[in-house]
């Protein structure tokens, strides 16, 4: 075990997940449901608990509600005890410097006197932003024994996707020779991950001198290219499964990686905690699988009643599936009620959506992008909000988006053209 | 700090009927339903009928049964007022020694109850199947200036002679009361759910102390109080219990929870211990291709990719490619590989089923004058046993725990039989 003393985790839970649109509108993306069982968050604790790490830092900032209620006190990562534990710090005011997070930097250096507390040798800053196993003690060892000032977790991209990325160059012995984020045209397609491994007093250093004098605060973007040339940098290669899931077609890929192994994504290999008692989970009857069922290559969590045919689909805590239902490639959030005969394909459905008997979801041409979010909803899936009504019989295209707790019913819609947006607050075709 | 009511648990028998399932746990730690133990429906009772302060007496190899309760903590029994504490046999007092009945085992750990100097004490099993709200009892209990309450249910005629009977007079009053008679007065059985009066509870368990024979509350302390007079009533209970004393038994009372009336889990409530015994939470269910699954219940952490029909599939189970699992009962942790076909079998945990086996199969036979197997079909595996890959194993057989392939040494198992070390 590495004790706060050694290696203090700061972890970054603020983000807002912006392209992941409804599904990020209530809760920051750490909290953003994943796997039938888990929070996307999860992951990343469960390699902070797995690599030994004992205290850790969470720094929130958009809609922590959802986050905070799953966190707790961190004992489902058994971050409780005399040495170790889980500290929220929350954006705050009344000290000099306070304000809303402005970066990645920014959020580290504010919380200052949380570290300071420990005087760590060694701070190991994470996001809880994506699903990945790693073992950080690895990767500690390595920047200890390569005596580096900052070690950076780097792993290979496709050349499209770099301009996502910050990426970086390194000579022959993984030293950090140059770096530069989110461009067109980058010179490698070695991409940061966002995990960086500071020697303390350096971080300490380098914040005050990029962060404290206003020249920037984000790591990426502004701290590390600061230090290139002045620090020894490192790279640590990582080739495993990693996934950032940013977008809806990337969180519902990822979902469908959870169904085979062969992925790289075991969820039982890696031995991911997650909260058992968070509110929708605990204590739920195992799955009930009726005379007419029939599930194949999907995964689904306790408290489900199956009647209908489920396949290549993830299914959430309490979801029903009536008899004659089929769902297939698609994500089915907490206590969804699918009723008799519904079709749904190719879908993501939030908590508590309610579809009436006959209704289908995900039918048409993926061609046509939503209208209003035409860079959210362009692979042919339609997104349900929470707590949505889709009457009997309604039909429901692909690309859509139906805002949460929108009664298709009481707003008289039978059928909603594909890349239609519902919103009842902004109807499609008016302008604001 | 005083309490109106605590809770006395009464855990710590074997039941020796249920054979290699109770050789190495009390029968209250007895799976049942895939993810729950007996004991989970006793405390979820108390909790959900605002009973704060359990004791739970434990005799009979009681580590997993510690292991599951943890503190209490999945009861919501952590924290300054309420408590649940474990009430294992102790010496170095005067009176102390092993628990020789259930009287006794309250008797010796009346300190307990007398820390909350409670007006009720609430005395239940933990062996049962039942979710009841206990706060109507309690209120009967009150109206009627009991001294005892009994709970009871109306079985049929033909059950009656495996329970204690009670006859009431129509004020709900204890006419009598017989013990496993073998033809009794009455038809209302106790569900050893009893209401006492802490006085009386203290004065009868130290006359029995002093002067009994078996030392049991439902042998002894009960049909004196009813011959001397005592203000015993009867509480009469409709909803489903279930003893599941027996093999035959356990296999149908885990049956009802797939049938047209099951239990509905989720309004019951039952709490159990949702970590204990694996170092990481469960995953979800996956389904692999091929799974074919229908009227089963299937835990998390289970991993399907064989056929499922009519069967409890309890977490951490792997059924593999080409397998065939019917009307079963597959405990935490078993493995069974490919092509193996299992009928009417009940594993117990981590049991490995080699590939190609066969289990329960051939016609039933009776096992003439044999006690200790079962009758109704059904085959039971202990706990950790290995069965080889491509035997045969009858109906009605019981396989000892912890066998290595080994030991059957590639002869099928006919029916009607036992396999041990």
């Amino acid at each position: 075990m590495r004790s706060a003393r050694d290696t203090l985790v700061m972890l970054l839970a603020g983000g807002s997940g912006t392209r992941l649109n409804i599904l990020s509108s209530r809760r920051a993306k750490p909290a953003v449901p994943f796997g039938a069982n888990y929070r996307i968050i999860d992951f990343t604790l469960s390699n902070v608990m797995h690599s030994g790490l004992s205290r850790v830092g969470l720094l929130t900032q958009y809609k922590p509600f959802s986050l905070m209620d799953h966190v707790r006190s961190g004992e489902p990562w058994d971050l409780i005890g005399r040495e170790r534990g889980i500290k929220v710090l929350p954006p705050h005011t009344g000290e000099k410097e306070s304000d809303w997070y402005k970066g990645t930097a920014d959020a580290v250096w504010q919380n200052l006197w949380f570290m300071e507390d420990y005087r760590p040798r060694k701070v190991l800053i994470l996001s809880g932003d994506h699903i990945y196993k790693m073992d950080y003690e690895s990767m500690i060892a390595t920047h200890e024994a390569r005596g580096a000032d900052l070690t950076v977790a780097a792993m290979e991209v496709p050349w499209e996707e770099t301009s996502r990325f910050g990426v970086m160059t390194c000579d022959d012995e993984g030293w950090i020779t140059g770096f530069v984020e989110k461009q067109q045209n980058a010179p490698s397609n070695l991409a940061s991950m966002g995990i960086y491994v500071f020697d303390y007093k350096t971080l300490v250093a380098e914040l005050e001198a990029v962060v404290g004098s206003r020249q920037g605060y984000d790591f990426g973007h502004d701290v590390i290219p600061h230090m290139l040339g002045r620090r020894k940098l490192l790279a640590y290669p990582f080739c495993g499964y990693w996934r950032d899931v940013g977008t809806i077609k990337s969180y519902l890929d990822a979902n469908m990686d959870c169904l085979d192994p062969a992925s790289g994504l075991d969820l039982r290999a890696w031995n991911v905690c997650t909260n058992p008692d968070q509110p929708g989970l605990g204590d739920r009857p195992p799955v009930r699988l009726g005379a007419h069922g029939r599930v194949e290559h999907s995964l689904v969590a306790a408290g489900c009643v199956i009647d209908g045919e489920v396949d290549h689909s993830v299914l959430f805590p309490g979801v029903v599936v009536a008899a004659g239902a089929r769902v297939s490639h698609s994500i089915v959030l907490n206590d969804c009620r699918i009723g008799r005969h519904c079709l749904v394909t190719r879908s993501v459905l939030d908590k508590e959506v309610r579809l009436g008997d006959g209704s289908r979801v995900g039918e048409g041409d993926a061609g046509v992008a939503n209208r209003r979010f035409p860079t959210h909803l362009d692979s042919g899936i339609t997104v349900i909000g929470k707590q949505a009504v889709i009457p009997q019989g309604c039909r429901i295209g692909t690309n859509c988006l139906v805002f949460p707790a929108a009664d298709l019913g009481a707003l008289g819609l039978e059928r909603v053209a594909d890349g239609t947006t519902v919103d009842p607050a902004q109807p499609e075709g008016t302008v604001r | 700090m005083r309490k109106q009511i605590v809770g006395m648990v009464l855990a710590g028998g074997r039941v020796d009927e249920l054979s290699v399932l109770t050789a190495k746990r009390p029968k209250s730690a007895v799976p049942i339903w895939g993810m729950y133990r007996f004991i989970d429906f006793v405390l979820s009772n108390m909790m959900h009928s605002g009973i704060d302060v359990v004791g739970v007496l434990s005799q009979y190899r009681p580590h997993s049964l510690n292991d599951h309760l943890a503190g209490g903590a999945p009861w919501d029994y952590v924290g300054r007022t309420r408590e649940l504490k474990v009430l294992s046999p102790y010496m170095g007092a005067q009176d102390t020694d092993w628990y020789r009945g259930t009287a006794d085992a309250i008797y010796q750990n009346l300190l307990f109850v007398q820390r909350y100097a409670p007006d009720l004490v609430l005395i239940a099993s933990a062996d049962h199947v039942y979710a009841m709200d206990y706060r109507p009892m309690i209120r009967q209990h009150l109206a009627t200036g009991a001294e005892l309450t009994i709970a009871l249910k109306k079985v049929p005629a033909h059950q009656a002679p495996m329970f204690g009977t009670a006859v009431l007079d129509d004020q709900g009053r204890v006419l009598s009361y017989e013990e496993k008679a073998r033809k009794p007065k009455g038809d209302l059985a106790s569900l050893t759910v009893y209401v006492f009066n802490t006085a009386t509870l203290m004065a009868r368990l130290e006359e029995n102390a002093r002067t009994g024979s078996t030392y049991q509350i439902y042998s002894e302390v009960i049909p004196r109080m009813v011959a001397e007079g005592a203000r015993v009533y009867g509480y009469v209970f409709d909803g489903y219990w279930q003893y599941a004393r027996t093999l035959d038994a356990y296999h149908a009372t885990s049956m009802d929870i797939l049938g047209p009336n099951a239990p509905d889990l989720e309004a019951w409530q039952v709490r159990t211990n949702l970590t204990a015994g694996s170092l990481g939470d469960p995953t979800p269910v996956l389904f692999r291709p091929g799974a074919a699954v229908r009227s089963s219940l299937v835990c998390p952490g289970a991993w399907v990719e064989g056929t499922v029909e009519s069967s409890i599939i309890s977490p951490d189970v792997v059924i593999e490619r080409g397998a065939m699992v019917r009307n079963s009962i597959i405990m935490h942790g078993c493995r069974i590989e490919a092509d193996a076909f299992l009928d009417t079998v009940i594993l117990d945990k981590l049991v490995t089923v080699g590939r190609g086996a066969q289990l329960g199969v051939g016609k039933v036979v009776a096992p003439s004058g044999r006690a200790d197997l079962p009758s109704s079909g059904v085959t039971v595996v202990g706990k950790g046993t290995t069965v080889p890959p491509r035997i045969a194993i009858g109906r009605n057989c019981v396989i000892y725990p912890d066998l290595s392939a080994d030991v059957f040494a590639g002869r099928n198992v006919p029916s009607a039989s036992v396999v041990r070390p």
